[in-house]
């Protein structure tokens, strides 16, 4: 019994021996990390039709102003995060595909990063990579992954998958992916169709319901050529308010973006905007609305109306 | 001698005598009155004399006067038969003379020479309030947050437009001559601005500028006088409106790089009326749908989409007063 224990402890040594010695190899210098769960099940977006840059799409049905897509992925809610020195070897899910790229993005490892591509892609990749472009796309794609690069979700598309990561300094990235001999590869994409360009517009902008605003001290008229401060005080800070009128499809009169554009106080969640009678073109009486979005509005939808955010002023 | 001449004179007056009773000696009668006296044309006497309270051409009295006569038929002698209008005023009261029978009739009547020049004003026309209502519209299409508008030309135009005034007849109003105005000349112009815009719309980047230019150009022209009645003198302006622009950008270090095009539709259309002054008008134009057209490559190249998305639908705006 004594010898057995010996045994299986000599047996125990030699096997993480080797288990160290595997890990330093120059080859494999990196922790294998399995990731979140691929669960692809279906899965219904509903893109507002009037989020800038959205496309017309007959894939989609089209409910009052929106896109309704029936879709086979997954989404994380909340995000799941892509943090440098997690990758993957086996590739054996997109998530893991997208692990092993942000490390090795990271790392700007070129040649797993050529690893990573299918091989339709693979001399496109080189391409980049031995271009006078290289240095940029490699600080481009390691200062990314470095910039709490979170992944969002992903769709099945066309004839592989194209998941949607977020960082925060470059905003939103796209990654098409293909299976090839069962393991997931990045891959290059000439894409035609207006879905994923819509999709990525839906993770862009993760729009939410708007807020009308009411209770603001607005003037009864205004000169056309003159303005007029007026404060609005927001529920969240970093969002959008809109001055529109009531035509649908018409473009947004002015846009003000809390501590950006167009807002004149310093303050979060405080706006200071300039109203200037000439954004209503000519003189005469007006019907406007004003309301508060998470998101940038060009196009007024029909489903902006909302007594509550309704104000009448006349310019002269 | 003295004995022969009486006895001439004698025979002389016998005859005489004899020649001019010889008729009424045949029925044995009370001598014969004789034929009646042949009417003398003067017999008539003219009772009225009216003329036109005005005329512009050439005229022979007798074609526009109205005479009458205690007897007819009669005729009235014109001085001067014929009027015609001055080289020299506008208007000259000119004085008719009718006469028949011995009866003078003297009426007055306006002359006037409609070709005669009294003067020449110059119409400015400021067109500026298009320029800045474009601009206003490009804001509200494009929404604000640009760089700003750099304006070229001017939407004041080159050329003269004015008139010359002269007078003209009227008979059936009181006064019977008016002032007339002859409206002529044509003006131009040629206005652009060009802004930048951030566009959204891009997943990939926060937003791309855009710069998009509008052309204005049109031309105004009129020829046309006024006439007695009450009327308006209007014309079309020939305003024309174009707009276009492009959004080629390479963000991000050529991480994202975009080709694409604004495709942008645009009419206007003016109507100004000269008459009665001051000058007055109304311009509309129509900004139709716009697009961004084109396609957009991320990370270098290794995913391009082909982009065509409708950021404005489009609105006819005005009409506008001047």
């Amino acid at each position: 019994m004594k010898k057995q224990l010996l045994f299986l402890f000599f047996l125990l040594t030699a096997v993480t021996a080797l288990n160290a010695q595997h890990t330093k190899s120059p080859q494999k210098k990196y922790t294998t990390t399995i990731g979140p769960s691929f669960k692809s099940k279906k899965i219904v977006l509903l893109v507002p039709s009037f989020l800038p840059g959205i496309m017309k799409d007959s894939s989609a049905s089209l409910r009052n102003d929106t896109l309704v897509y029936d879709l086979n992925g997954q989404l994380f809610d909340n995000g799941y995060k892509l943090f440098p020195g997690k990758g993957s070897v086996s590739l054996s899910t997109p998530w893991q595909t997208l692990m092993e790229m942000t490390d090795a993005y990271s790392k700007k490892d070129t040649n797993r990063i050529i690893a990573l591509y299918a091989a339709d892609s693979k001399e496109k990749i080189k391409a980049i990579l031995s271009g006078n472009q290289a240095g940029d796309f490699l600080d481009y794609v390691s200062k990314a992954s470095h910039a709490n690069l979170t992944l969002l979700g992903g769709i099945h598309y066309k004839n592989g998958f194209m998941a949607y990561t977020k960082d925060d300094v470059y905003g939103l990235h796209e990654n098409f992916i293909i299976k090839e001999n069962n393991k997931y590869k990045l891959a290059a994409l000439d894409d035609k169709s207006p879905t994923g360009w819509n999709i990525a517009i839906y993770f862009k902008d993760d729009p939410k319901p708007m807020v009308p605003l009411k209770n603001i001290s607005l003037p009864d008229s205004l000169q056309i050529d003159d303005s007029a401060t007026v404060k609005i005080t927001l529920p969240e800070a970093g969002r959008w308010v809109a001055i529109y009128l009531g035509n649908p499809g018409e473009s947004v009169s002015l846009n003000v973006q809390d501590n950006g554009m167009n807002d004149y106080d310093p303050m979060e969640k405080q706006v200071a905007l300039h109203l200037k009678g000439g954004i209503f073109i000519a003189p005469g009486t007006y019907t406007f609305y004003i309301s508060s979005f998470n998101y940038l509005v060009r196009k007024i939808s029909k489903d902006f109306f909302s007594d509550d955010a309704k104000h009448t002023i006349t310019i002269y | 001698m003295k004995k022969l001449f009486l006895t001439l004179s004698a025979i002389i007056l016998f005859f005489s005598i004899g020649y001019t009773q010889a008729p009424n000696m045949s029925d044995g009668h009370t001598p014969d009155p004789g034929p009646p006296p042949v009417k003398k044309p003067d017999s008539c006497k003219l009772t009225g004399f009216r003329l036109p309270c005005c005329t512009d051409t050439i005229e022979n009295v007798s074609s526009i006067a109205t005479v009458t006569f205690d007897k007819t038929p009669c005729t009235a002698t014109f001085n001067p038969a014929t009027i015609s209008p001055s080289g020299f005023v506008g208007n000259s009261v000119q004085s008719v003379t009718a006469c028949a029978g011995g009866v003078c009739i003297t009426r007055s009547i306006n002359v006037v020479n409609t070709n005669k020049s009294l003067g020449f004003t110059p119409i400015s026309l400021d067109f500026s309030k298009i320029g800045n209502t474009v601009d206003r519209a490009l804001d509200a299409i494009f929404g604000s947050g640009g760089t700003g508008c750099s304006k070229s030309g001017s939407l004041k135009p080159s050329g003269s437009l004015g008139y010359d005034w002269s007078y003209m007849c009227c008979p059936t109003l009181t006064p019977c001559v008016k002032n007339s105005h002859k409206f002529s000349g044509s003006v131009s112009w040629n206005f652009g601005v060009t802004c930048h815009f951030p566009v959204a719309g891009c997943p990939y980047v926060a937003s791309l500028d855009a710069v998009v230019s509008a052309g204005i150009s049109g031309g105004f022209s009129v020829n046309a006088q006024t006439g007695c009645a009450a009327t308006k003198v209007c014309a079309g302006a020939n305003l024309k409106v174009s707009l276009g622009g492009g959004i080629g950008a390479t963000v991000l270090a050529g991480a994202v790089s975009a080709s694409l095009q604004l495709v942008i539709s645009a009419s206007a259309s003016a109507q100004v009326c000269v008459y009665p002054l001051p000058v007055t008008g109304t311009y509309s134009f129509n900004i139709g749908q716009v697009s961004i057209v084109g396609s957009v490559e991320t990370l270098w190249g290794l995913t391009s989409h082909s982009v065509d998305y409708v950021i404005y639908d489009g609105k006819n705006f005005g009409p506008y007063p001047f």
